[in-house]
């Protein structure tokens, strides 16, 4: 079996066109068929190369033609992109920065909408001292054998002061003035004093200290403004 | 269809296929005694005919028997009898006819679309072949020498011209001619999976 026209095909690759189609190597074909079979497997392996570096380029998005004598940047299946010419256009691929930022802004956007669900976290002041956790002192815990109970813990914090009076309906003025007159030591006589406006604004004002005049001031303007509310 | 070498009608009308008809103008008549010579002589060439069909390598053209080739082969010489030279040897003249038509054959099939069944139709390589196939010449190419691989790579995978390759690489268009040729002799000589390595 003589061996295939090498030359003949070496040409034809060379030029681009089919070696199958070269006269010299049909007229070799015509005679030995079996010669076809090393001829198809290199037309296969070079058509296989080609899908490689179609596939590199693909991966590395559409290569741009690198310059004559460029430094070669073999990809991972040892196929040059040096040589790729430009390729379809491709989206770039998305940055860390750009994932942080829409990471950012999603959270915004989340925290913004939970707010307008559940309304501003607004703390409850009025919250009745029951609701409060009942958090035993140290005597109270010795005498009652509690759980909580720490035998030798002597320094027993002082009790806190009672919270000031539910704000009842309609009375405004007269519980402000209770509330403000009545600290720690006051008595009762300056609670009854201080019960109420007079009708006249200036001499409330004179007789109550300065840091009252303001609540004074807003008492009288209730009176008078929304006195069937009040009254 | 198979075309028995007994039952090989050659006596009934020759089949027109299309607007195909080489039969030059004006010579009827030599054609239709050619024809008819060639209807005379082709049951005795049928058996040297079907030989030589088993000869060509079935992976050359998968899906496609030995039987289907000859029967072909038999009906594009009776439709291009024209062109037939009576006073030269027949055999030859079928085998040239058995070439252009595996060679018309492979040209449809890499014109057609792949099928994306899992089971291969007609012969067709599978999918675990063809990545077989992809690993062997990644492994071939990882074999050559480097300069070899990327002449190749360049010439057959990125389109370059030799003239760009010479210019590229500051070489001589034969030194650039002859190591992409000696690529691809390697490529060609070198068989693939029996080279892997066992693991």
């Amino acid at each position: 079996m003589s061996e295939l026209p090498w030359q003949a095909v070496q040409r034809a690759l060379d030029a681009r066109r089919d070696p199958l189609e070269e006269p010299e190597v049909a007229e070799h074909l015509v005679a030995e068929p079996e010669a076809l079979e090393p001829l198809l497997a290199l037309l296969d392996r070079l058509r296989c190369v080609a899908e490689l570096a179609a596939s590199t380029r693909r991966a590395d998005g559409g290569g741009v033609a690198a310059g004559a004598g460029g430094a070669a940047r073999v990809g991972s299946v040892g196929v040059s992109t040096a040589s790729a010419r430009p390729g379809p256009a491709r989206p770039r691929p998305t940055r860390p920065l750009q994932l942080v930022a829409l990471a950012g802004l999603l959270a915004a956007a989340a925290s913004l909408a939970v707010l307008v669900w559940r309304g501003p976290a607004v703390p409850d002041a009025r919250r009745a001292p029951s609701d409060a956790p009942h958090v035993p002192t140290a005597g109270q815990s010795a005498a009652s054998g509690g759980a909580g109970a720490v035998p030798g813990l002597a320094a027993a914090p002082p009790p806190a002061p009672p919270l000031p009076p539910q704000r009842p309906a309609g009375r405004v003025h007269e519980w402000s003035l209770a509330v403000h007159r009545r600290g720690p030591g006051g008595s009762s006589s300056q609670r009854t004093e201080a019960r109420g406006p007079s009708a006249n604004l200036r001499t409330d004002l004179r007789a109550a200290p300065t840091s009252d005049i303001p609540l004074l001031a807003w008492s009288h303007a209730c009176t008078r403004t929304t006195p069937s509310r009040v009254r | 269809m198979h075309l028995p070498p007994d039952s090989c009608n050659l006596a009934g009308p020759t089949p027109v296929i299309g607007s195909v008809e080489t039969r030059p103008a004006g010579t009827p008549t030599e054609g239709s005694s050619r024809e008819r010579w060639l209807r005379e002589r082709l049951p005795d060439e049928l058996a040297a005919l079907q030989a030589y069909a088993r000869r060509w390598p079935r992976q050359a053209l998968p899906g496609l028997d030995p039987q289907d080739l000859v029967q072909e082969t038999m009906e594009r010489a009776l439709r291009y009898a024209a062109s037939l030279d009576p006073a030269r040897p027949l055999q030859p003249w079928l085998r040239r006819v058995m070439l252009r038509v595996f060679l018309d054959r492979r040209a449809q099939r890499a014109r057609q679309p792949e099928p994306l069944g899992l089971e291969p139709a007609g012969g067709e390589r599978t999918a675990h072949e063809a990545l077989a196939a992809r690993e062997d010449v990644q492994r071939l190419l990882a074999q050559l020498e480097p300069l070899e691989r990327e002449l190749l790579q360049a010439f057959h995978g990125a389109g370059c011209s030799l003239a760009e390759l010479a210019a590229r690489h500051e070489l001589p268009l034969g030194t650039v001619k002859s190591l992409l040729h000696r690529a691809r002799r390697k490529l060609a000589a070198r068989r693939g999976r029996e080279e892997r390595p066992h693991v």
